[in-house]
């Protein structure tokens, strides 16, 4: 818990020095059209639409500023940057704003905040059974205000509300750990967004650009299986200093890997974390401007400038 | 009294411009890594920083689609006029801020996200004229980053009469003499006026004119910013897919 910390206070230099890479041309995007909003999408007739598109008349022009992506006849224009739009079956990290009745409020980096009712979480005990009046009251014994859980996309609503299911043991309060906040788009969508890293670390990478970084007890040590949703208070002593430093190390390596837009995979994670022990670069010394650019033109193979 | 020349007899305006010439700009994209779009842009010795932040949770229900709230302030040390200023009681820095909120009304694709909000903060670091103008460029090229969905792209430029002459993109100098002033703001593609403000009274004859030339300066400023998002965009999308083992 003491060591929980959030990615607010990144140092904004990062994003201005990107900013300075203007001499690194791109090439491969020129397969797939670039649009910006309002411009034409170069279609055959009868396609159909689907997001960032739109009609005007008899032109089909973009909405966003992205490559056009076409699969057989549907057409879409993905946005680079943007807020989280979510798909049923998303992994995803939040973080509770409100408890409501019978429901809690998640943020989730999205448009607007998703819910996770009372009746769409395991209860301990883990038999299944009717919600009572008590468990509603005892609702802030299982997710209070500002505590980050996991959880998984169950429906869409008509306009776009977000509904949230922790049914699973794989689901629940987060806690002993570091979370770090991403721009959406780096996380792909991929079977799995639980992952065990070489280096011990485990890492839930949420598809709404949440991460969650942690040391898996069960799996280091494998004890008996607890209620997952709803573990006791773990003291975190348990975890080692070289422990807690990997785990802070993975932390930057994301960090790196955000500013400067690049790819959030377990692969790419770890190849900044092996190219940093490489170097012996401490912990500490990871976020300093000139370190991370010379770990970024090491990994893309970028020229000096 | 002396008035200063605003144009030689050259046909240079006082910043060595010709009649018809927009000013240098510059714009820094997604520069504030906390927000969800931000632009820092420059017409000539005009700064405005606009910060997008949104779709995000409105607190009431009520509207279906979203709302846009807008701020505009103008920084103390952002012109050389002394008045004493609040931050937001100013009048206008009110009624800049409710044009351009109205002006991205008509634009953004609101009914795409209900219930939410964008909040945008435009803030003027350096007022050198055309101060609407830049803030309404600014605050589109960071709805972009940002990823909103919005039908065409708005771009603005003014223009004004002085001294027989019809010039674009005015600068300070060129404000304060309170000639006929235009400030236009059109959809790109289609060309249609999103937004028109006159400051004083114009003659019919060069009404015509001043649209005319203000418009042929937004199409100048478009290719500018259409290039910028495009480079911007296009090295992020490759920088995605640059990281790799040898």
């Amino acid at each position: 818990m003491d060591w929980q910390q959030e990615g607010m206070k990144d140092p904004p230099v990062v994003q201005s020095l990107l900013q300075q890479e203007t001499s690194f041309v791109p090439s491969l995007a020129k397969s797939s059209q670039f649009v910006a909003p309002g411009d034409d999408i170069l279609s055959q007739e009868s396609v159909v639409r689907g997001h960032g598109t739109m009609v005007q008349g008899s032109r089909l022009i973009s909405t966003v500023a992205g490559l056009v992506e076409r699969v057989n006849k549907l057409v879409a224009v993905l946005p680079i940057r943007a807020r989280y739009s979510a798909e049923v079956g998303d992994v995803v990290v939040g973080r509770i704003r409100d408890v409501v009745s019978r429901k809690w409020k998640v943020d989730v980096n999205a448009r607007q905040d998703a819910v996770l009712l009372l009746s769409a979480v395991n209860l301990p005990g883990g038999v299944q059974r009717r919600r009572t009046y008590e468990d509603e009251l005892k609702m802030r014994e299982f997710f209070d205000q500002d505590d980050l859980i996991s959880a998984e996309v169950q429906e869409l609503k008509q306009d776009g509300l977000i509904m949230l299911h922790t049914r699973s043991l794989k689901y629940g309060k987060l806690e002993n750990g570091v979370f770090i906040a991403v721009t959406p788009q780096l996380v792909k969508r991929s079977k799995k967004h639980f992952h065990h890293l070489v280096c011990g670390v485990d890492i839930i990478l949420g598809n709404n650009g949440y991460i969650w970084i942690y040391i898996n007890e069960s799996t280091s040590n494998s004890q008996e299986m607890k209620e997952l949703s709803f573990p006791e208070k773990q003291e975190n002593a348990k975890s080692s200093l070289n422990q807690k430093l990997s785990v802070i190390r993975v932390r930057n390596a994301i960090h790196i890997l955000n500013s400067y837009f690049l790819s959030i995979q377990p692969e790419t994670i770890m190849y900044i974390y092996e190219e940093t022990i490489q170097r012996e670069i401490p912990v500490r010394n990871m976020l300093r401007s000139d370190v991370m650019y010379e770990i970024y033109k090491t990994v893309t193979n970028t020229k000096e400038v | 009294m002396p008035r200063e020349e605003l144009i030689s007899p050259d046909g240079l305006r006082t910043d060595g411009r010709r009649p018809l010439e927009v000013r240098k700009i510059t714009c820094r994209i997604g520069i504030l890594p906390r927000a969800d779009g931000s632009c820092h842009l420059e017409m000539g010795n005009t700064v405005v920083l606009a910060t997008v932040y949104g779709p995000r949770e409105l607190s009431s229900r009520q509207p279906f689609s979203g709302i846009i709230r807008c701020e505009y302030s103008m920084a103390t040390f952002a012109s050389t006029d002394r008045r004493r200023r609040g931050k937001k009681s100013d009048r206008t820095s009110v009624e800049i801020a409710s044009s351009i909120k109205k002006t991205f009304e008509s634009v953004l694709l609101t009914d795409l996200f209900p219930h939410s909000r964008v909040d945008v903060y435009i803030q003027v670091l350096q007022a050198d004229g055309g101060e609407r103008s830049a803030a309404i460029n600014a605050v589109t090229i960071a709805m972009v980053n940002a990823g909103i969905p919005m039908k065409d792209l708005i771009i603005s430029c003014s223009s004004g009469y002085m001294e027989n002459t019809t010039v674009m993109d005015l600068n300070n100098v060129e404000t304060l003499v309170r000639g006929p002033q235009l400030t236009l703001a059109i959809y790109a593609h289609s060309g249609k006026v999103a937004l028109a403000h006159w400051e004083s009274k114009a003659a019919f004859e060069i009404f015509e004119h001043l649209i005319a030339v203000a418009k042929e300066g937004c199409l100048q400023i478009l290719d500018v910013i259409h290039s910028n998002i495009e480079k911007y965009s296009l090295r992020l999308i490759a920088s995605r897919d640059s990281i790799s083992r040898k």
